[in-house]
């Protein structure tokens, strides 16, 4: 070996020595399902769309990072101090540069390096941290590649109608929605699939935009004065409309029809990528909607009966709800006072029913009130926010209040920039005619953001509780925003902050997922041809639910030249490093944790990787002298039969090639 | 002849109940709905307990619907001069009861 390719081996063997020093003693990785599986999936296809699905964790190689400024890196760096050194440079100064190839700069301070080999999510996140502890390195992340959003063929969908759903760098008040739909839950798509959202309202209309996700109500409504054809309690849960043209009732306006339900359930979910119409938050869930209010409002007991039922509890004199036990009830509706008995008891027995309960807190402008049931214990409050997310002067605040969601502003003549909530609705005035989209706003619409949210959470998490999930609602809001015209900007009377959808889901799948850490018994560089012991730990994670375990063990080889593991599927495994001189010393290993949930079929993984570097590989020395023949023992050593046999070969051989005057190799 | 009796019979008794009726004291026109929690589930709609309730309460009672398995809605007619607050007093009264409240109307948002 010439003297300039053993300087380059040390110094190689220098970098990574650091590199692993530090890897195998601490890495631990984000959750995996919650990078890839469970999180975005750029390029992932919509329900409908011919975009191909990402079947497989991708490998990347692209990093950036951006460096602190030189001066105030401080002393002890090796940057130059003339100006700013070239991100070359400061990448080869960096402790894992034998991993790192500078590509391009960004900026004077940001600069784009490859990896030497493509890794996966999860080492890049292992990566990006490790350099984040050098000092003088600001931030660094992977450079990933931006797909567009899934595209959504509902022609009536757009950033301006359905601003309610859309990031909050589009609109401070949206919901993060369009983000949240982009993350997986056990490879498919966050939707609210498999979630049952009971749509307490006015009943529902067939309307071309929902049909597809409703399932079979009830009507709930005993009010003889209904305009329902057959009056009372009874399997039809549709809409007959809820005018009022008799200005003599009390407490009831004179008013067309609202669709009021139908609203709401377009809200939650919309038909996705029909091309019809609009999108629902929680597009894939289904709506089971419970009709409780018929013209001028609906009795508490009706309301109260119809939550017991949803969330699969028995009401005498009805059929039991056991095909489509709710998860999410949704009352877009309230009445003054404080809560009353029947709905605390009822609320009280859903939650117990590991049902969650999402109520408006009213439009009459209170700043110390809300409706009942929204002042229940246990019912998750919603206020409403305009899209600018500002507290709007119809929306009800005050104690109890959880958070905050689109909810719009009233309009005289037509929506203001958008910014209203734009629904499935019907042209009828009285009875139902034929379906319509219509705008509207109150915290009414406000309630199914949440109620919808609520339908994502549970597909990403089926076992979580009421409790925690509306702790991760409530954790995840957006913090109002501050100015002269934001009331709610500091006051805990208006809840937690504005809905964030995809927040929210990051934070569940992050509660959920396996915690997991890895090492090796040997310290780097690890000498040739010995036994290496690599120990990984799992547990679930700090959210999981009671009686999730830890489902499987991997151990898996991902760089280096390969070596055989024993015990790769049990938390101790070990392997013996290569004798031989090998192309590359480092080796990668990866221990992947999977938990599972006792009651759902999501499962959560997580990775930890460690890295083993190998000392450097010498020539062997030259072989000792033969031992002297000592006559037994030791193996290796000729018999004295077997010396004469070998005499008589050669002497053989001898003869037979005096014999014919040629060689073996001179036969043809 | 019959029927000229009872016409004069029922204005004898609504011109009494007006004259006796001051704003808690319900009339024959708004029967009120109440809701009734009790401490077991049990067949409270069946009509020999509709009668109980009705001698319990002084007042004309129909069964409305369930609201769970303890807890029903019932429409009550209160006895001509009866206030409200006394009817729900007497309804609270009985030893089957744990909760008696009006049935409010909870409208949309």
């Amino acid at each position: 070996m010439s003297c300039r390719k053993t300087l380059s081996a040390v110094a190689l063997m220098l970098a990574v020595t650091s590199v692993t020093l530090v890897a195998s003693a601490q890495i631990t990785m984000q959750p995996e399902a919650q990078r890839m599986g469970q999180s975005r999936s750029p390029g992932r296809a919509f329900p409908g769309s011919t975009s191909p699905a990402v079947a497989t964790p991708a490998r990347m190689s692209r990093l950036i990072i951006k460096f602190k400024d030189e001066a105030a890196a401080g002393a002890g760096t090796r940057i130059s101090s003339q100006g700013a050194s070239s991100g070359r440079e400061r990448i080869a100064a960096l402790s894992v540069s034998g991993k790192l190839a500078y590509l391009k700069s960004v900026t004077r301070q940001t600069h784009v390096a490859l990896t030497r080999q493509p890794l996966t999510r999860a080492e890049m996140v292992s990566l990006t941290r490790q350099l984040a502890q050098d000092p003088r390195v600001e931030y660094a992340e992977m450079d990933e590649k931006a797909y567009p959003h899934f595209a959504i063929n509902d022609p009536l969908y757009n950033t301006a109608t359905m601003w309610n759903l859309q990031a909050p760098g589009l609109y401070a008040g949206g919901a993060n929605l369009t983000n949240a739909w982009n993350r997986t839950a056990g490879g498919t798509p966050i939707s609210g699939a498999g979630v049952v959202i009971a749509v307490l309202d006015t009943g529902y209309l067939p309307h071309a935009d929902l049909t597809a996700n409703f399932v079979p109500g009830y009507d709930f409504v005993s009010d003889p004065t209904d305009h329902d054809p057959v009056p009372g309690r009874d399997g039809d849960a549709s809409d007959p409309g809820n005018w009022n043209a008799d200005a003599t009732i009390a407490d009831c306006a004179v008013q067309d029809s609202t669709w009021h339900g139908t609203r709401v359930a377009g809200i939650v979910s919309a038909s996705a990528n029909n091309h019809t119409g609009i999108i629902g938050a929680a597009y894939g869930a289904k709506v089971l909607p419970v009709r409780v209010l018929g013209a001028c409002g609906g009795y508490i007991s009706d309301i109260a009966a119809g939550m017991y039922w949803a969330a699969g509890l028995h009401v005498d004199g009805v059929p039991d709800n056991t095909a489509h036990i709710t998860k999410v009830i949704n009352l877009s509706l309230g009445a003054s006072g404080a809560c009353s008995s029947t709905f605390q008891s009822a609320v009280t027995a859903v939650r117990g029913a590991g049902s969650v309960v999402v109520a408006s807190t009213g439009n009459d402008g209170s700043l110390n009130t809300v409706t009942q049931p929204a002042n229940c214990a246990g019912v998750i409050a919603v206020t409403a926010h305009t899209s600018t997310g500002v507290s709007p002067s119809y929306a009800n605040v005050g104690p109890g209040t959880a958070l905050s969601a689109p909810g719009g502003i009233s309009y005289q003549s037509g929506p203001v920039d958008g910014n209203a909530i734009f629904a499935t609705a019907n042209t009828g005035t009285t009875v139902p005619v034929a379906d319509a989209y219509a705008y509207g706003s109150g915290t009414s619409f406000a309630a199914p953001h949440v109620a919808a949210v609520a339908a994502l959470l549970f597909q990403a998490k089926p076992t979580i509780t009421p409790d925690e999930l509306q702790s991760r609602l409530t954790s995840s809001a957006r913090a109002f925003p501050s100015g002269l015209y934001s009331y709610c900007d500091g006051k805990t009377t208006c809840g937690a902050g504005l809905l964030d959808a995809d927040a929210a889901i990051a934070l569940v799948q992050a509660d959920t997922a396996p915690y997991t850490q890895a090492s090796a018994n040997r310290p780097n560089p690890v000498a040739r041809g010995v036994a290496v012991q690599l120990t990984g730990v799992a547990t679930p994670g700090a959210g999981s639910s009671m009686g999730t375990t830890i489902s499987s063990v991997a151990w898996t080889q991902i760089a280096g030249p390969a070596v055989v593991i024993t015990g790769g599927n049990t938390t101790v495994a070990s392997f013996t490093t290569p004798a031989i001189a090998t192309a590359s010393d480092l080796l990668v290993f990866r221990f992947r944790a999977t938990s599972a949930d006792p009651v759902s079929i999501v499962t959560m993984t997580s990775d930890s990787l460690v890295f083993v570097s190998l000392a450097p590989f010498s020539t062997p020395p030259p072989l000792p002298p033969p031992p002297p023949p000592s006559g037994g023992g030791g193996g290796g050593t000729m018999q004295w039969g077997e010396l004469l046999a070998l005499l008589a070969l050669c002497s053989s051989v001898w003869v037979m090639r005096r014999q014919s005057g040629t060689t073996p190799n001179q036969r043809q | 002849m019959f029927r000229g009796v009872a016409m004069v019979w029922i204005s004898v008794c609504s011109v009494f109940a007006c004259a006796q009726s001051p704003a808690d004291v319900s009339s024959q026109a708004s029967p009120l709905r109440v809701i009734l929690q009790f401490n077991t589930p049990g067949p409270y709609s069946d009509t020999a307990f509709l009668k109980e309730l009705q001698t319990q309460s002084h007042a004309q009672v129909r069964y409305i619907a369930a609201v769970s398995g303890d807890t029903h809605v019932y429409s009550v007619q209160p006895d001509a001069g009866q206030s409200q607050t006394v009817l729900l007093q007497r309804l609270g009264r009985m030893p089957i009861v744990i909760h008696v409240e009006v049935d409010q109307k909870a409208t949309a948002q």
